[in-house]
């Protein structure tokens, strides 16, 4: 038996780098292609994402750019169609939905477990193998058919349009592939893998979050594989299942397709939350306040939003007994969120803060959930629904919960693990710049959005009246602002990836089962069974010496 | 003798379900697919003949789930799985149909487009899928279109 | 997977399980996984064909007429001995579980063998029934031109029909495979007492192909 659970090691001074970990065991390309060690499939997406996260962000700014004056300015309409298309399929398929539990869930759940991996490794590298084919084909279809419809391809134009978009919707068909791949892996592993001690309340927070999660990937994807089978057929050979001039139902493609989008909504920003729960106790250095809470409203959630979709078809045509039902069940989601949100507050409330960069982008993803959440009570008010639809403030409710939330998230857990994952510390001043700069420019970019979708600007358009470029010249600058941060932060982080500090076990002092392990991990994570004799967020028996480790870094 | 090593023994604890029982049930649900044939052509309506179809095929999917699929020995986890996995179908069936049954009838799509509406004769911003609503449409389904109307 | 070249016979006549993988503890462990693994598997193949469900209840509803029509020209018959085939290829992939769980491996091969070809069975009637589909003009959409259905909707139903079906074949190809390939494995004597989740899982798989058709044939062919 190896200790490694008990002693949370505080960072000895002059920490060494392990001579041995996953990152050198096999240096090999093949060696990581065919790789069936979770941290090595981690680290292959945590690639592929940060190629899409790059991708959907130069997107993002053609479109700021183009918006930044009422006429044309840097693209033709139908380019801009194509921009937005590619935008939002590249950010919600390639990056945010297997940005977190496929990167650090990968990594991180089987040692919170106290396990050597996940359940089916193989399945879990075929994943990654899938993603990169659906993406790619997803990517090909988009540029060489150029579909403009939208990341929803609504019936009835995805099916008329004469772009092609049949491989694309197989693309995302099998995309949905590794996503119920990865999923399916993460519940049988936290079934079947967890160490002696790790019962179901000792489990991490980020675990709990993983779990709900993937259980929303593995009944939710199908029915999206289904409809977009469906998409493909109708458009290739004119079914006409969709099509109201043939006797389909356009409103069934809606609720089909929301049947899963609203669920993916929680698939992106529950692990976000997850990993909100692990830092916050951290960089407070106090136990986490309500736990069983927090991890049942993860459930609650998961269970709840399947059953909010109906709120994105109050303008198309649902029945009013339908909407008032989904009204009312989409509220319910806010009061789980806010469960949430008062146990955290409730953590940080007389805690020892380390003002570090995690800790500012906790502070960006309270801030971005509540508002963003707020705003998305007040839409799912029917009659208020009414007037946004279709508005940019729907865009901006969104993306404060899409991208703020989520990416605040996944921020997070890049600096909170970077050093546990290369086993080196980062710049912590240009850690809290970038953090800064981050949170400044969301704001910039998405707050003028709320006030201009509220005066009546509607979602996709190519240009738009005289009256709106101000608030629109607001938004573009915040969205340089945010590129900028971005920028700054690829910068320190590649060089810290060489060059930064060596880390050791610890430097957090947290409390987490995964700080146990040295940095980076060994391949096999631990020598031994591990026996977990504490839950993972408790602060109230660490050692003196451990408490003075604020400043971790 | 397979069934003399504790193995086995300990496997076959397990799973009582033996291979007279599998013939059985067989035997159940073949008898079961000739109900479900019987009952069509039995003079009912169309609504009951559909209820008794989705009854007999119920006990049918619940026959082969415990006894060939094991599900009756099966490991409780198991059991949750397949049944979450049905409650959710039926939950989206539910919302769905519940759309469909109290929808306003001019958003829905009844009405097929048998005979082709002159696009001269359409009123001008109205999608070509509209064009046959107004001729074929005859009584409101339920008393929420009504509401639905108002808004 | 695991070549069987390497590993031992046993006494009794099978091969020896394949080692362990390194991060399980128990070879029950491991056995209990595969099987969870495989019914959320399921689960999602529940979730697919919900979809197509939901899709034959919704233009049900709006179109009540041409689908009791259209129900009355697929062929009962036909579609009964489908049922029947299906429900016995069910029972010998149970039984071939039950042998291979027992070391019986040869038993199991014949049985497994016997599934494949009424799958095989399977195929081939409804590969009948769609030409004569074909020749109808009885097809989905826009190739809908089947003068005896009257009432409104029914290029509806055939694309209910052809998709709900066609996902079902596709399904059942997959279901072909899975048990030859375990049928191979059971050929070679791999299966014991304490491995045999392979056969256990592919028969699964078989057994959710069933059970989709037993909830198709009676809404596509009776009601």
């Amino acid at each position: 038996m190896t200790a490694p659970i008990t002693t949370a090691g505080v960072p000895p001074a002059g920490a060494v780098f392990p001579k041995k970990s996953y990152l050198n065991d096999g240096t090999t390309i093949r060696s990581w292609l065919l790789t069936h060690d979770h941290k090595r499939i981690a680290l292959l997406y945590l690639v592929a994402v940060l190629i899409a996260l790059f991708l959907g962000g130069v997107f993002a700014m053609v479109i700021r750019l183009e918006l930044l004056t009422p006429g044309p300015t840097i693209v033709e309409a139908l380019t801009y169609n194509r921009m937005f298309t590619l935008h939002g399929l590249i950010m919600i398929f390639m990056f945010m939905i297997p940005a977190i539990p496929a990167v650090f869930g990968n990594f991180f759940l089987p040692i919170m477990l106290g396990a050597k991996d996940v359940a089916f490794p193989k399945w879990n590298l075929t994943s990654w193998y899938v993603y990169i084919a659906g993406s790619t084909l997803m990517l090909w279809g988009l540029i060489t058919g150029g579909a403009d419809t939208g990341w929803t391809f609504y019936t009835p134009y995805s099916t008329t349009t004469t772009t092609n978009i049949t491989p694309v919707m197989l693309g995302v068909f099998i995309i949905g592939f590794s996503s119920i791949l990865t999923g399916l892996n993460f519940i049988v592993t936290i079934h079947t893998l967890r160490a002696p001690g790790v019962t179901w309340f000792r489990m991490p927070l980020f675990v709990w979050a993983v779990y709900a999660t993937s259980i929303i990937q593995v009944l939710a994807t199908p029915v999206l594989g289904l409809t977009t089978l469906l998409v493909a057929a109708e458009h290739t050979f004119g079914f006409g299942f969709f099509d109201p001039a043939r006797g389909g139902d356009p409103i069934l493609f809606q609720h089909l397709f929301w049947f899963y989008s609203h669920p993916a909504v929680y698939i992106m920003v529950l692990p976000a939350m997850g990993v909100i729960s692990e830092v916050i106790c951290a960089v407070a250095r106090k136990n986490i306040f309500g736990y069983k809470m927090i991890a049942m409203s993860s459930l609650g959630i998961a269970f709840v939003g399947f059953f909010a979709w109906g709120h994105h078809l109050f303008t198309s045509g649902q029945s009013a007994f339908d909407a008032g039902a989904f009204a009312a069940i989409s509220m319910l989601v806010g009061v789980f969120t806010a469960i949430k949100v008062f146990n955290w507050v409730g953590t940080l409330y007389k805690g020892a803060i380390a003002f570090t960069a995690p800790f500012a982008y906790i502070c960006g993803f309270l801030f971005f959930l509540v508002f963003g959440g707020m705003t998305g009570v007040a839409l799912a008010t029917v009659s208020l629904d009414v007037h946004w639809q279709d508005t940019y403030f729907v865009v901006a409710h969104f993306h404060f919960i899409m991208v703020g939330a989520v990416i605040m998230g996944f921020l997070a857990a890049l600096h909170y693990w970077f050093p546990k994952m290369f086993g080196r510390k980062y710049p912590e001043n240009w850690g809290l710049l970038a953090a800064g700069l981050i949170v400044l420019g969301f704001n910039a970019t998405f707050i003028p959005q709320f006030l201009l979708g509220n005066a009546g600007m509607p979602r996709r358009y190519y240009e738009y009246p005289e009256r709106f470029a101000a608030l629109n010249v607001a938004s573009t600058a915040g969205a340089s602002l945010l590129a900028f941060g971005f920028i700054i932060i690829a910068i320190y982080l590649a060089i810290s990836l060489k060059y930064g500090e060596v880390a050791g076990r610890n430097p957090w002092g947290s409390r987490g089962y995964e700080w146990d392990v040295p940095s980076p991990p060994p391949t096999e994570n631990f020598d031994a069974v591990p026996v977990f004799t504490r839950g993972p967020h408790e602060y109230q028996d660490v050692p003196e010496e451990l408490a003075k480790v604020g400043h971790a870094i | 003798m397979a069934t003399t090593t504790p193995h086995a023994a300990a496997a076959h604890a397990k799973h009582e379900t033996g291979p007279s029982r599998l013939v059985l049930n067989w035997l159940v649900l073949c008898g079961l697919t000739f109900a479900t044939f019987g009952f069509s052509q039995l003079p009912i309506s169309p609504g009951m003949h559909l209820a008794a179809a989705l009854t007999i095929s119920t006990v049918k999917v619940v026959l082969v789930v415990l006894i060939f699929m094991h599900l009756w020995h099966g490991e409780g986890i198991n059991r949750i799985v397949f049944v979450t996995s049905f409650v959710f179908l039926l939950l989206l069936m539910f919302f769905v149909m519940a759309d469909v049954v109290t929808r306003f009838p001019l958003s829905n799509s009844r009405i097929p487009p048998m005979p082709q509406v002159d696009q001269k004769m359409m009123p001008s911003g109205m999608p070509p899928g509209m064009s046959n609503v107004p001729q074929g449409h005859s009584g409101g389904p339920g008393p929420s279109s009504g509401e639905a109307g108002k808004q | 997977m695991q070549s069987s070249a390497a590993r031992k016979m046993t006494p009794e006549g099978w091969l020896e399980p394949p080692p362990l993988p390194h991060h399980y503890d128990t070879i029950e462990n491991h056995q209990a996984a595969l099987r969870f693994g495989m019914w959320l598997f399921l689960g999602t193949e529940v979730l697919l064909f919900a979809g197509i469900f939901l899709g034959y209840f919704v233009f049900r509803h709006y179109f009540p007429e041409s689908f009791e029509q259209a129900a009355r020209h697929l062929s009962v018959v036909l579609g009964t001995a489908n049922t029947l085939l299906l429900l016995t290829s069910s029972l010998t992939v149970a039984l071939a579980h039950h042998n291979a769980e027992h070391g019986k491996n040869r038993n199991a091969f014949w049985l497994l063998m016997a599934s494949v070809s009424m799958g095989a069975g399977f195929l081939g009637i409804k590969a009948v029934e769609y030409t004569e589909k074909f020749h109808e003009g009885a097809l989905p959409g826009k190739f809908f031109s089947f003068s005896e259905i009257t009432a409104p909707g029914g290029p509806v139903f055939y694309v209910v029909y052809f998709f709900s079906t066609g996902l079902h074949a596709l399904h059942v190809v997959v279901g072909m495979s899975l048990l030859t390939w375990v049928a191979i494995r059971c050929w070679r004597k791999e299966f014991s007492p304490t491995y045999y989740a392979p056969v256990e899982n592919a028969g699964l798989y078989w057994h959710l192909v069933d059970l989709v058709w037993i909830f198709l044939y009676p809404l596509l062919y009776l009601v």
